[in-house]
């Protein structure tokens, strides 16, 4: 018994030793960044649930990469860009991320998940390395500290616009049925939809919570669709769009909707034509309709280099690499610390710069603000959805 | 108040093509099969692949195909880990541990293939395998679908009961639940039973993972887990190997958590299965249905 | 080697969380009770410190000890209620207890912080101090693997009627042992909120008690090295190596578990076991047989060969 307990202690105590002895190499290297290259690590969630997105992200920010080197680098020194699958995995994501900060990157990126986001924030910061997340819809982010930014607008600040929009064209109701499990769509239906009715005059005829992995429908579809509302809020994710979607038509309700920028790449595919006239915001779309022109200078040029349409989230990866590549650039020949990175991204963030979700994209609190677009899904395809404000953000006021 | 009734059978009849094969598998193999969702959703994916690759199929075919598909996997899930598993535990509570977390791994297997081949979103079959329509009865929204869901639900359940009931292999499963050697005594050998009892659970639950994306419209990877825990509440509920009380209490289920969802909300709903699996567990373990549960007199 | 280990620290961290949480399990298992609650307790812990300390302003010391005291009592509470259960029918009862704590800490806005769930709580126990709690948890183990404690949970396990004939008070020896893997569980979420500084309803759930469950089974269910090794391969090489494979990490997970289940029944602890040089000597004299496989044949190991036929559910005895 004795024997067989020492025998497992040095199985393990050899398993250690090898695993020091195999990785005791790429760990001796470490603190400042510097010599002729540049390295950012990028974190994000290439496989696992959040893996559609993640990928997408990470092809955005590679191109944004392969624009600037091809162009001679910043300050004549090349970025490295190295990316982590952080799995959609919490624990891989804190993993990478405590690996991250011990390296020579220059700055830690991410994307996609805010639970995780939420999680590396603080080890950022209490590191002292910039650490810039390409989407949250958790506002808390940023409260984590001055080395922590992220280049996405929070989607609620779009819904004011997108009420005010089916408000002109007729709706004076509208019910929400809500993801009662994801915080955003909380927020958004319990007090950012409820306070932008109020102004609007708008009723709420009903508000209804479900969960991510509910599988019936049916009964809170008929709950709304009884309550007769001109409009419906779906802010559900997954499969629970097509099918809440599905259920609200089958229960009788033949309006128009409106959600999450969740809905946005391809996600109303499923419910095809059942899903016709919904609307929703999005901070890009792959459209030559968009009103900003770095928009559509970015859709074009991406599509000439890599021969498919960027989604949102390949803008939003770009914007996360270009918002670092500006900070870089203002330090220019001097010395990149993870301080100075830090300043000159507070530098920038000032000013604002110039990224494929606006022109340019500005910062309040260490967060994005962009123009953003209401998207309308015709029954097949996402386009600009017409009459609505230019910028459809009313807090971001453009140029200047 | 009768739409919602409408709701509650529609939903009904999943949780019973679900639950019922769940049954099977605890009552005869005693497998907690915390694989029989990813079973399901492998089914919805077998008839998503092959209306992606042979367009135009009648619905069947389709579901015929992921029946087919479903019932091997299940088979192979048996041959592969679990009887082996069995084979080599060294008493009853061993091997129902290690089973159950050979449940769980499969399932993560096939989870994984299923989420790398959807590239891990959701997937819809063709809304031309099934046209939906519509119906407003006495003003009550009634589809095909759910009538189709409601009559596959009725004539599987008493095909199931029928065949457990009067069959040869039926009663040498019945007889195998009640002791391991009995299955012998009728000829039939313990080894062919417990794959035959896998295939069926293996086979309803592709049929219920196919209907059910017709129903809802979607499905994705991960669509089995919520099932898989309600259909527990409905054989606990049951007792653990009755296939009348599972059906009773699918139903049961279905109405009592829509009437809740209703009036008291969707937190309360949610909670509704779980609090029934504690509180039946420990007032009464042998379920409310079974007088005499048939895998023990 | 510091570089190394700050490299790795995050990796490092998951692994002694996702031990601790192994342990819990098996402390329970050891006493032939299959229960998941530790793992609902496990969101006791984690929130309860997270409240205390980041909601409340406590500091983590008193924060822990309130919570663990609380854990105590909750789990006495359900371990009388729950006194009459066995196998299978345990575990589905404590996985509807764990999906219960996931659903009130859901709903329970104001202490969990709902949907969001509570960050900021601040980073007081470190790397070092979850550490040491693990080794401190897998000392008391190892002493109690053996001797007269060792002996009577083997057959508590093996033979529960037998247990009961020679003056083992059953009931009792389940309720310690489920108390025991409660406050394990606690104390894992207390360093899984310390160490994240985050934590919410989706640290919870049924994919939580999946991992614990198979960390310890994969690791070695009777060994009290179990649940590190469970927790190192999982939470720290599954994450961190397998690099490109990573889309497929649910496959090789699955496939890892199953291979182990098949072939090594006592865990890649009981590796150890099959190069030992005395039993590599006396395999080669005498081949071993029987169902019990590579176990078969050690005298003294918890885990011999068949010692009753794998019966038929077994409820409802005491009704």
């Amino acid at each position: 018994m004795r024997h067989r307990a020492r025998t497992a202690t040095c199985l393990l105590a050899a398993s250690v030793a090898i695993l020091t002895a195999a990785c005791g190499s790429s760990g001796s290297s470490g603190g400042s960044a510097a010599g002729d290259v540049l390295k950012i690590t990028y974190i994000a969630d290439t496989s696992g649930p959040g893996a559609f997105y993640g990928k997408d992200y990470v092809a955005g920010a590679k191109y944004a990469v392969d624009q600037v080197n091809a162009e001679g680098g910043v300050g004549g020194r090349k970025l490295d860009l190295e990316v982590v699958d952080s799995a959609s995995d919490q624990q891989a994501a804190v993993g990478a991320m405590t690996k991250a900060v011990k390296s020579n990157s220059s700055a830690v990126l991410y994307a996609l998940l805010s639970q995780n986001a939420l999680a590396m924030a603080p080890i950022a910061q209490r590191s002292k390395v910039p650490f810039i997340v390409g989407q949250s819809g958790v506002d808390g982010i940023t409260e984590a500290g001055d080395y922590v930014y992220r280049t996405t607008t929070s989607e609620g600040r779009f819904y004011e616009a997108m009420l005010s929009t089916l408000h002109d064209k007729g709706a004076s109701s509208t019910a929400i049925l809500y993801a009662s499990d994801n915080p955003t769509a909380v927020t958004n239906a319990t007090k950012t939809i409820p306070a932008i009715a109020k102004k609007l005059g708008m009723t709420i005829t009903e508000t209804v919570p479900v969960k991510t992995a509910d599988t019936d429908y049916s009964q809170p579809a008929s709950r709304i669709a009884d309550s007769s509302p001109d409009v419906v809020a779906d802010l559900t994710f997954g499969p629970a769009v097509t099918t809440s979607i599905q259920a609200l038509r089958e229960a009788g309700f033949d309006g128009p909707l409106y959600g999450t920028s969740a809905l946005g790449a391809g996600a109303l595919k499923p419910a095809g034509a059942a899903a016709k006239d919904t609307y929703y915001p999005s901070v890009f779309i792959p459209s030559p309709k968009l009103p900003w022109a770095s928009g559509t200078s970015f859709l074009s040029e991406y599509q000439k280099a890599t021969g498919s349409a960027p989604s949102f989230s390949a803008a939003g990866g770009h914007d996360q690499v270009m918002f670092l590549v500006a900070a870089l650039q203002e330090i220019g020949k001097g010395d990149v610390t993870h301080e100075s990175v830090k300043d000159a991204l507070a530098s920038v963030a000032g000013k604002g710069f110039v990224g494929a979700t606006g022109e340019p994209v500005r910062f309040v609190d260490r967060a994005a603000v962009t123009p953003g677009v209401l998207v309308r899904w015709d029954g097949e395809a996402e386009t600009v959805a017409p009459d609505q404000p230019s910028p459809l953000l009313a807090a971001y006021t453009g140029r200047g | 108040m009768t739409q919602q009734l409408v709701n509650a059978i529609a939903l009904g009849s999943i949780y019973t093509l679900f639950s019922l094969g769940l049954t099977l598998s605890w009552g005869i193999l005693n497998v907690l099969n915390l694989a029989h969702g990813a079973i399901f959703t492998a089914g919805t994916m077998f008839a998503f692949l092959l209306t992606e690759h042979a367009a135009g199929l009648p619905f069947a075919v389709v579901l015929a195909a992921a029946l087919v598909g479903s019932a091997l996997l299940a088979v192979l899930m048996e041959a592969v880990a679990f009887a082996p598993i069995r084979a080599r535990s060294g008493n009853a509570l061993d091997a129902e541990m290690r089973t159950l977390i050979a449940s769980v791994a499969v399932a993560s297997i096939i989870v994984t293939v299923v989420g790398i081949q959807s590239d891990h979103q959701p997937y819809a079959l063709p809304q031309s395998l099934l046209e939906r329509h519509r119906y407003d009865v006495l003003g009550v929204h009634v589809s095909n679908v759910q009538i189709l869901v409601l009559v596959a639900a009725i004539v599987l359940s008493a095909l199931l009961v029928l065949f457990v009931r009067r069959s040869r292999y039926g009663r040498a499963m019945r007889a195998v639940a009640f002791d391991r050697t009995a299955a012998g005594m009728v000829g039939i050998s313990a080894r062919t039973l417990q794959l035959a009892a896998m295939a069926l659970s293996g086979a309803l639950a592709g049929v219920a993972g196919v209907l059910l994306a017709v129903y809802l419209g979607a499905a994705d990877a991960h669509m089995g887990d919520s099932f898989l825990l309600k259909a527990f509440a409905i054989i606990i509920l049951a007792g653990v190997g009755s296939l009348e009380g599972a059906v009773f209490f699918a139903y049961a289920l279905a109405l009592v958590e829509t009437l809740v969802g209703y009036y008291l909300g969707g937190d309360v709903r949610d909670a509704l299965a779980f609090v029934l699996i504690v509180v039946i567990l420990v007032l009464r373990p042998q379920g409310l249905a079974a007088r005499q549960g048939w895998q023990r007199a | 080697m510091i570089d190394w280990f700050s490299g790795n620290e995050g990796y490092i961290q998951g692994a002694l969380v996702a031990a601790l949480l192994a342990a819990s399990v098996q402390v329970a298992l050891r006493a032939g009770v299959l229960s998941f609650a530790s793992v609902g307790f496990y969101g006791v812990g984690a929130y309860g410190t997270g409240y205390l300390t980041a909601t409340q302003g406590w500091g983590t010391a008193p924060a822990a000890a309130v919570v663990v005291i609380i854990t105590v009592f909750l789990s006495w509470l359900l371990a009388l209620v729950l006194a009459r259960l066995r196998a299978l029918y345990l575990a589905m009862a404590t996985i509807a207890f764990v999906l219960l704590v996931q659903i009130g800490a859901l709903a329970w806005d104001s202490v969990t912080g709902g949907p969001l769930g509570l960050f900021g709580i601040p980073p007081a126990l470190g790397t070092g101090g979850v550490a040491v709690i693990l080794a401190g948890v897998l000392a008391v183990n190892a002493l109690t693997q053996r001797g007269a404690v060792g002996r009577r949970l083997l057959l508590l396990r093996k033979d529960e009627a037998l247990a009961s004939a020679l003056g083992v008070n059953v009931r009792r020896q389940h309720q310690i042992a489920f108390v025991w893997s409660a406050v394990l569980g606690s104390l894992a979420g207390i360093s899984q909120a310390s160490l994240l500084t985050v934590f919410t309803p989706e640290n919870l759930g049924f994919s939580v008690m999946v991992s614990a469950l198979t960390a310890l089974v994969v690791g070695g269910t009777w060994h009290w090295s179990g649940p590190l090794i469970g927790g190192v391969v999982f939470s720290w090489f599954l994450s961190a190596y397998l690099g490109f494979a990573s889309d497929y990490r649910g496959v090789v997970e699955g496939a890892l578990t199953v291979v182990v289940l098949v072939f090594l029944p006592k865990g890649l602890a009981g590796l150890s076991e099959l190069l030992d040089p005395r039993r590599l000597r006396r395999a080669a004299g005498t081949p071993t047989g029987g169902p019990g496989g590579v176990s078969a044949g050690v005298p003294g190991g918890v885990s011999t060969g068949p010692d009753r036929p794998v019966p038929a559910p077994e409820m409802g005895v005491s009704s």
